[in-house]
């Protein structure tokens, strides 16, 4: 459900959405999870980027976007990003709505409820991926 | 047509010998990879191709077989939709290469075939049988659902891989 007061990203900005190990394959191929909301709840978290280098994309998703399992005790903060321009967010039926919770915080949601829906529209994310930034690991 | 018969005291080499879970889901995983290993991988003609799908798919057994395994609420992935995978890669050409195997957040196992992020081939295997199948071939878009798959590739699938792999 939409927060009441989200407010309509610009379509001339740009968001980033955090990857994790499932996310890529060999370090610089994006899978189509990356993109897939749960069937649970058909939301996508990103970050407006515009203003912010990479480091401090990198800072944000630290901060705001690392995986924290407390039952095992373990935390992963992002392996890299990938850039959507929210017009092509938008060219695919889809909404980008900024809430700032936490600041910068904003949600991909419209998507269609049936799964093979989803899955095309998240391929077709991956291939509107503008910028894609990953840290290697040894 | 390669044959391959393995000893069955060698399933150990192509299943984990040990987990780094612990409690009773990380044993049941284990046993779980160690009936697939066992079933699909001693059986002779099996190519090298499908005994490469089938270990992809026993590695996704391993990083998904858990709740929550992705720390962010991801469903375990569940046996009946690794089996189900297993037995839809049966019956995919041996011609066809090895996919990219991963689970989804709701539990499901991914099989990806891409040969860039314009030409590429994806199928989900659910817990209850169903594919739900999408696929990028340049500007044109395929998508849709399989609610039975008995053991044969539906048609609608075998000709997202050709469009893949042939065009």
């Amino acid at each position: 459900m939409t927060d009441a007061s989200a407010t309509v990203v610009d379509p001339e900005s740009d968001v980033a959405r955090f990857l994790f190990t499932g996310h890529l394959k060999k370090n610089r191929i994006v899978r189509p999870n990356a993109f897939m909301p749960p069937e649970d709840d058909l939301r996508l978290s990103v970050c407006v980027r515009d203003g912010l280098d990479t480091p401090a994309v990198y800072d944000w998703g630290n901060a705001h976007a690392a995986r924290r399992d407390i039952e095992r005790d373990v935390t992963e903060v992002p392996r890299g990003f990938a850039v959507l321009h929210v017009k092509d967010v938008v060219s695919e039926n889809l909404t980008v709505e900024r809430d700032d919770v936490p600041p910068r915080h904003a949600e991909i949601g419209n998507w269609k409820p049936e799964k093979e829906a989803r899955l095309e529209t998240a391929k077709q994310l991956v291939a509107l991926v503008a910028e894609l930034q990953v840290k290697l690991q040894p | 047509m390669t044959a391959c018969l393995m000893p069955p005291g060698d399933v150990g080499l192509l299943a984990d010998e040990k987990s780094s879970g612990v409690g009773p889901d990380a044993v049941r995983i284990l046993e779980k990879q160690r009936d697939i290993a066992r079933q699909y991988l001693t059986a002779p003609y099996t190519s090298a191709t499908l005994r490469s799908s089938i270990e992809a798919v026993l590695n996704v057994v391993s990083e998904a077989g858990s709740p929550n395994w992705d720390a962010a609420g991801a469903r375990a992935v569940s046996s009946q939709a690794v089996e189900r995978a297993i037995r839809l890669l049966r019956h995919v050409p041996a011609t066809i290469p090895v996919p990219d195997v991963f689970a989804d957040a709701d539990g499901d196992v991914v099989l990806d075939w891409s040969r860039s992020p314009r030409c590429t081939f994806t199928v989900t295997v659910s817990a209850r049988g169903e594919l739900y199948y999408a696929g990028l071939f340049g500007t044109n878009r395929m998508r849709g659902k399989e609610t039975v798959f008995v053991d044969e590739v539906p048609e609608a699938v075998r000709s997202g891989l050709r469009r893949v792999f042939e065009d």
